[in-house]
């Protein structure tokens, strides 16, 4: 390891010039560290980084930069899905030894797919073609099987207590490499759920952090964020204000007050001119050709994740999907294919897509849900039948950036109840995502009140098998 | 991980530049920069692989920290400091024998890396990563913070003659230390627009510049100090630092289930704070009435008990107890303490001598305080007509609800007393066998189902149930035994002596002489016969949950009923029974009602709420606290655990501040105690953290950074002894804020410019010891309430219920008086770093994003008050665009504009007005990416869209205040409206000097 980058204080966001000397310890007791460093890289450190967003580059070498999480919301059925059961069907219908209620065979076919020949169910007859890019983890578990609490903890390690999410964590440790769009995008469809402002906070980090939620319902460009659009004047108009705007500043500049922190704010100014453009630009789907848009379909969630593509390839450093529905509490025969349906084709087009541009390796992609489902009958007992929450046993998928394509990781037991080898816990995928992305979990750090704080708390092991 | 919150004590160790001061002195840099460059890289190159707690623990040893150097592996230390030759690192490291060489695969490291790895041993292996685990109790009791307050004697300095105030000797003594020399004063219209934004976050008007410009008196800039002391709005800036401290929301966070997501009272907490500062209240009586405001003599006037929002205002945590007690030991001890108590919650504080039992001593503090059902009332709003209005808005809003909760439980019961015997067989039906009984009854399939599953869970406990308690017995003798043991149940039944369960007198008549039923199919149909009875019976009265609300509002009216009709009753409200003595209780209501009609209940109450939040003649309640009837001790939760008790602990004050022989608190909850134990002078803290954040809002930084934390985990203070000079002054002036205020602002310290020089710059580039004032950026609310008030509009009315400040039509009131909704803090408020109300937050952000540039740029409210600001008289009087210019600075800036920025101006204007002939249309409004189909919706998508409204009413979010007013014209801007409008987004508009 270079030990220039051995200095992760430093390459932290600096937020204010005094901030810089907060967080990285060098209150006023340790004006020696700048005369060690020697003043040069003090001033740099401190005048340069007053943007928060401001791209670094992480402790270790990384093959992933960004990433699209596709949150599975509502708790996918894990044995329907990724985690083939034929145990189950012995004792159809019969309660299972050690667990309450009756076996719930699944009623969908797993055959091998790809090279590696991974069991996927015939739910996702297209992604599977695509299991040699994924590590599945088929161990996962979870803390509590209620959905708001476990959503929120799967995106910020957290049960109760404000936390930063995993993506304001990604984007402090990473910032962005485009400054004219957020560095973390929340892409909705429709009502936003209770837990999804917690889910894309950034709690005591700075609020530059925080997920931008998009409703891609309404892809109004003067939605996307707000005051993007300006009701009063044209862009050429504004480009001539601004200019104005910016000789007023050197005036204050050169007779009243020089500071860095009011060359960041000039800075700011022309993100925001160009945000305007290029923002509504990224989530202009129109301007792809037509045999894209068709690969991807034209649902919703197509367009969705269409999105996610364009703002990654912007340099947007996280993009989390929320692709919900998975509460198939009851008729998943009936339920769970329509549901699967909508997401097999459009997530398949998009590893596709990432991987003809060379994104794929450089694109961390995720899907999975919150928690899994009990391998017996919904406790209420629903004419067609479907599964109830289940904490202990789910999967979830990874491709792209720097993970082993074509992998099983771990197992649940032989009805799938719960995980029993290798088990992943939450805080251990946090730990894997953030070690795909070039950081040690335990020492991407913020300090707020004397404690440094960390996604995966005091917990956490990097799945070093699942890494290429 | 059996539980969520799993410590906020949790320590991370970061390998950074912690700069422990002892450590510090031990290794030089020289040996800092050797291990960096040369040791370091070697050992995470080769060694972390295995030897990191991150990755493995090969052989127990742990290279990445010191500690885990210095203590060695299974095999003992690996290092014996200073010599190469004992130490097992260096004969693993260059062994050639397979099973001791090290690293196992890659080996062996290079000629020269075992070099450096040898001379770094012989130097007595300096490690400066990480500071050693744990505290020595002895040391870190030591720390400054928590030793008595000393009085400091003034220093003497050489430049005597720059002291205005004994503050300035203090700073003036560590800059001449420095070799450092403080920066000549500020002129006077700088100096008057730090005032006026330091003290009420508003500017001077260009008279007030003026006049003070042209006050030559000695006691000109005192005066001006008085005036912004005495002023109204002196206490909304001040006052909302505190509300940042208090964690101030009007709303719940995460309520939890069926709860009302608003704080309809909460602003009376937060007028409460306003109030306290404009009356100069004694901090210590602020920290008394906060605590325990119910336990103090107040006198005729109530209005004090408003602090105890300081307790309440905090988040719910989906109703979690133990979750919200210690958000209130964390608002209680960052916010007057400076201490992270609550890092003990699950072991002892790692850092402070903090033990875990001391946070739990705290618990029983909280754990015995408890929550009155209704806030009481402490003065009457408004007029008496708009009282009136009040009580009608708010009891046609009720009776609303009322009627609508009524209305469905009576239907329910209804469906099910005609449905009783299917009803029951399906409750204790599993599978597919229930639905085809519901199936069979009918009925809206959701409904009935959820009323099965409703009765399903209450049958569990339903033994007792003076109705359903006999059906309960019986359904739990198993099928086959049923003729056997089914008479014995009858008998046992129809004897009725069991206290335990009480029958109702019509249940019992359906098995007194009568046989046994043969099987549970005849109990049920015994119970259908029942109900249908009854339900001919009973004439379904007036909805008997408006009877009993009524009877409720009236105490004493309820019409005493014979024993005869309280049994039919009895039964014709099963299974949805509400206790009658009981008055309308939203929760008890919500808890029956199926989850869809319950949130539909809920969206009525909050309707209720809206009036009760907003109306103008509502009256003040106070958002109190009491103690509980039977104050108990907490037992030590082990790690943090509620399920695993450890010792029970007495309700006392910590040992850090009170000695180890410390007093039980006796008096009720121990809250008064509590009190007066953190506003007593003899404690170090309370004095120093709050003298710590005044310094802070005067210099943009407190003396310690952090404002929350004084523990030993924060930075030495600037200026120690000033600051213990200060807190000393505030406890004998009577504690007054506002006489620190003074002395902070006469002195000459205060009064100096900002402007950089080389010197300073490069000796102390962070500004810490004060060579010159700090540039200030101002937050939202001043960058907002500026907006309103140099355009004239802002309305300086002090106090009241929240409004919407962040939408159009635009309020005009104070940025202070917006409604926070921390589950759904706006995106702009974010975006602006307004403190986030889930903590206690003595110290904003201060970041730099585009989006807060958008606002300025974009933003309707920027040209609304452009548009405002050109009609102001000043702009009428002004005969030519130079006079104009002129008046705009003034404005503005509160400053005269240079002859070159007259000229500048003018030339945009001359520029802009040439292009007016080919100028653009304006762009249509809300242009939607070019010709995108929308998308054919998934159907979870538009169930998605569906569930939208009934999501977010369920957590509070998407509560809209709306305010009254016009939108601002989306016309084209004039060229004095796009330059006034760049003289708003300038830098000089946003920041003071």
């Amino acid at each position: 390891m270079n030990p220039a980058e051995h200095r992760p204080n430093f390459a932290d966001p600096i937020v204010t010039r005094r901030d810089f000397l907060q967080r990285t310890g060098m209150g006023f007791g340790a004006l020696s560290l700048a005369s060690l460093l020697g003043p040069e890289f003090l001033a740099d450190a401190a005048m340069g980084s007053t943007n928060p967003l401001a791209p670094k580059t992480p402790p270790f070498p990384a093959k992933a930069k960004h990433v699209i999480h596709i949150f599975a919301e509502g708790a996918p059925s894990h044995v329907d899905t990724w985690d083939p059961k034929p145990e189950l069907e012995k004792w159809a219908g019969k309660e299972l030894p050690g667990l309450r209620g009756s076996a719930f065979p699944s009623p969908f076919k797993f055959s091998k797919r790809g090279k590696s020949g991974i069991e996927v169910s015939e739910v996702f007859p297209k992604l599977g073609e695509h299991v040699d890019e994924m590590a599945i983890v088929r161990s996962m578990y979870t803390d509590i099987p209620a959905h708001e609490v476990a959503q929120v903890f799967m995106n910020t390690g957290s049960l109760r207590q404000p936390r930063p999410s995993l993506g304001s964590w990604v984007t402090y440790g990473l910032g962005s490499e485009n400054q004219n769009m957020p560095g973390f995008v929340v892409l909705r469809s429709g009502g936003s759920k209770p837990s999804m402002t917690a889910c894309c906070q950034s709690a005591f980090l700075p609020g530059a952090y925080q997920g931008t939620m998009i409703n891609t319902a309404h892809l109004r460009s003067d939605e996307i964020i707000e005051n993007i659009h300006n009701p009063f004047m044209g862009l050429p108009e504004q480009r001539e204000q601004l200019d104005f705007v910016h000789k007023l500043n050197e005036v204050h500049a050169a007779k009243l007050q020089k500071d860095a922190q009011l060359e960041a704010r000039l800075e700011a100014f022309e993100m925001a001119f160009k945000m305007q453009t290029e923002a509504s630009d990224a989530f202009d789907i129109s301007k792809e050709p037509l045999n894209v848009r068709e690969m991807y379909g034209t649902s919703a969630q197509g367009n969705q994740l269409l999105i996610a593509r364009r703002l990654v390839e912007r340099g947007v450093r996280f993009v989390q999907v929320w692709a919900g529905g998975w509460d198939n509490h009851n008729d998943i025969e009936g339920n769970l294919p329509k549901r699967a349906e909508e997401i097999d084709g459009p997530v398949s087009a998009l590893l596709a897509d990432l991987k003809q541009r060379g994104l794929l390796e450089s694109t961390l992609v995720i899907w999975g849900g919150e928690f899994g489902r009990t391998v017996t009958y919904d406790r209420n007992g629903n004419e067609k039948p479907g599964r109830d929450h289940n904490n202990k046993a789910f999967s979830t998928w990874l491709a792209g950036g720097g993970v082993k394509g074509g992998h099983v990781y771990g197992a649940t037991d032989e009805f799938g109840s719960k995980a029993v080898e290798n088990k992943v816990h939450v805080h251990d995928l946090h730990a894997t995502i953030l070690a795909l992305l070039g950081f040690d979990h335990t020492k991407l750090t913020y300090r707020v009140n004397g404690r440094d704080f960390r996604l995966t708390d005091v917990a956490g092991n990097v799945v070093r098998d699942i890494i290429a | 991980m059996a539980q969520s919150f799993r410590c906020a004590g949790a320590l991370i160790f970061s390998v950074g530049f912690i700069f422990i001061p002892a450590l510090h002195a031990e290794i030089s840099k020289e040996q800092q920069a050797f291990f960096r460059e040369r040791i370091e890289p070697v050992l995470s190159d080769n060694c972390y692989k295995c030897h990191s707690p991150a990755q493995k623990v090969k052989g127990g040893l742990a290279l990445d920290s010191r500690e885990g150097i210095l203590k060695g592996g299974d095999d003992g230390k690996i290092i014996v400091a200073g010599h190469p030759s004992d130490s097992m690192l260096l004969e693993r490291l260059a062994s050639k024998d397979p099973d001791e060489k090290m690293p196992p695969k890659d080996g062996p490291l290079s000629a020269q890396q075992l070099a450096d790895i040898t001379e770094w041993v012989k130097m007595g292996a300096p490690d400066p990563r990480s500071a050693p685990a744990g505290y020595d109790t002895a040391s870190a009791k030591a720390h400054w913070s928590w030793q008595p307050l000393r009085n400091q004697p003034v220093p003497a300095v050489k430049d005597a003659v720059w002291c205005k105030t004994p503050v300035d000797n203090f700073i003036e003594a560590k800059l001449e230390t420095a070799g450092l020399a403080p920066s000549a004063p500020a002129d006077r219209s700088t100096l008057i627009r730090r005032a006026y934004y330091d003290l009420i976050g508003l500017p001077p008007m260009p008279w007030e510049v003026q006049a003070f410009i042209d006050d030559k008196t000695p006691k000109a800039w005192e005066k001006v100090i008085d005036h912004l002391l005495a002023s109204p709005h002196y206490g909304e800036r001040w006052g909302r630092y505190w509300l940042d401290v208090a964690r101030y929301s009007d709303t719940k966070g995460d309520p939890g289930k069926k709860q009302n997501p608003l704080y309809v009272d909460a602003w009376t907490y937060r007028d409460y704070v306003i109030d306290s500062f404009n009356k100069d209240k004694p901090y210590d009586r602020f920290i008394l009435e906060q605590l325990a405001a119910d336990k103090l003599n107040l006198g005729p006037d109530k209005s004090a008990l408003a602090a105890l929002g300081f307790i309440t205002v905090g988040d719910r945590f989906n109703g979690n107890r133990n979750d919200v007690i210690n958000d209130e030991i964390d608002v209680v001890s960052k916010g007057f303490l400076g201490l992270t108590v609550t890092c003990a919650r699950c072991h002892d504080h790692k850092f402070d001598p903090i033990p875990q039992k001391d946070y739990y001593s705290l618990h029983g503090i909280f754990a015995s305080t408890v929550e009155p059902k209704d806030d009481p009332v402490i003065a009457g709003e408004g007029t008496p007509a708009e009282y009136q209005a009040y009580v009608h808005d708010r009891d046609v809003a009720l009776n609303e609800a009322k009627k609508f909760a009524s209305n469905s439980l009576d239907e329910i019961r209804h469906d099910f007393r005609e449905h009783a015997a299917a009803f029951l067989l399906a409750s204790r039906a599993d599978g597919p066998d229930r639905v085809k009984l519901i199936k069979d009854i009918g009925g809206p399939p959701k409904i009935m189902q959820q009323l099965a599953q409703a009765l399903g869970r209450r049958l569990n406990f339903a033994r007792r149930d003076p109705v359903l308690g006999p059906w309960a017995r019986y359904a739990e003798i198993p099928a086959a035994d049923f003729a056997e043991k089914a008479p014995e149940l009858t008998a046992e039944i129809v004897a009725a002596n069991d206290p335990r369960f009480q029958v109702n007198s019509l249940v019992l008549s359906m098995f007194r002489n009568k046989s046994a039923p043969k099987d549970l199919q005849e109990v049920a149909s015994r119970y259908q016969e029942l109900f249908i009875q009854v339900d001919k019976t009973v004439e379904p009265p007036k909805p008997a949950l408006l009877a009993m609300a009524s009877a409720a509002a009236v105490p004493g009216a309820l019409a005493p009923i014979s024993a005869g009709q309280r049994d039919l009753e009895e039964v014709r409200l099963t299974p949805l029974r509400l206790d009658p003595e009981k008055e309308f209780d939203e929760k008890e209501i919500a808890q029956k009602l199926p989850p869809r009609l319950a949130i539909q209940f809920q969206q009525k109450l909050s309707a209720v709420s809206k009036v009760e939040l907003t109306h103008p003649g509502a009256p003040k309640r106070a958002m109190v606290v009491e103690d509980a009837a039977k104050p108990q001790n907490s037992p030590v939760f082990i790690r943090g655990e509620a399920t695993s008790k450890g010792d029970i602990v007495p309700r006392r004050f910590l040992e850090i501040l009170s000695g180890p022989n410390r007093p039980e608190f006796k008096e009720g909850s121990g809250r008064l105690e509590l009190a007066q134990a953190i506003a007593s002078p003899a404690n170090p803290l309370t004095a120093r953290v709050m003298i710590n954040r005044i310094w802070e809002h005067h210099f943009g930084d407190g003396f310690v950074i952090t404002p929350d934390d004084l523990g030993t985990q924060s930075g030495p203070p600037s200026h120690p002894e000033l600051l213990d000079y200060l807190a000393t002054r505030f406890v004998q002036s009577g504690w007054s804020i506002k006489a620190i205020h003074k002395l902070i602002m006469l002195s000459a310290a205060y009064q100096q410019s900002s402007e950089t020089n080389p010197a300073g710059a490069s000796a102390d580039p962070g500004n810490r010891l004060l060579w010159r004032y700090n540039i200030r950026r101002l937050e939202f609310e001043p960058v907002r309430d500026s907006l309103l008030y140099i355009s004239g509009r802002l309305d300086l009315t002090v106090g009241g219920h929240p409004v919407n400040i962040l939408s159009e039509p635009y309020s005009l009131r104070r940025s202070v008086y917006g409604f926070v909704d921390r589950g759904n803090l706006p995106e702009m408020m974010n975006q602006f770093d307004f403190a986030n109300p889930g903590m206690p937050l003595g110290k904003r952000h201060e970041t730099t994003v585009p989006q807060q540039a958008l606002f300025m740029m974009n933003s309707p409210l920027m040209i609304e008050v452009v548009r405002a600001l050109l009609k102001r008289p000043e702009m009428a009087r002004a005969k030519t665009d130079a006079q104009r210019v002129h008046a705009l600075y003034w404005m503005v800036y509160q400053r005269q504009p240079k002859p070159a920025e007259i000229e500048l101006g003018i030339g945009f204007l001359k520029a802009v007005e040439a292009e007016k002939s080919h100028e653009a249309p304006l762009p249509p409004p809300s242009a939607k990416p070019a010709d995108l189909p929308p998308g054919k919706m998934t159907k979870e998508q538009l169930i998605a869209m569906r569930k939208e409204k009934f999501q977010e009413m369920r957590k509070g979010g998407g509560f809209q205040l709306q305010n009254e007013g016009e939108k601002v014209a989306r016309t084209p801007l004039t060229p004095w409206e796009k330059y006034t409008h760049a003289l708003l987004m300038a830098n000089e508009a946003v920041y003071y000097n």
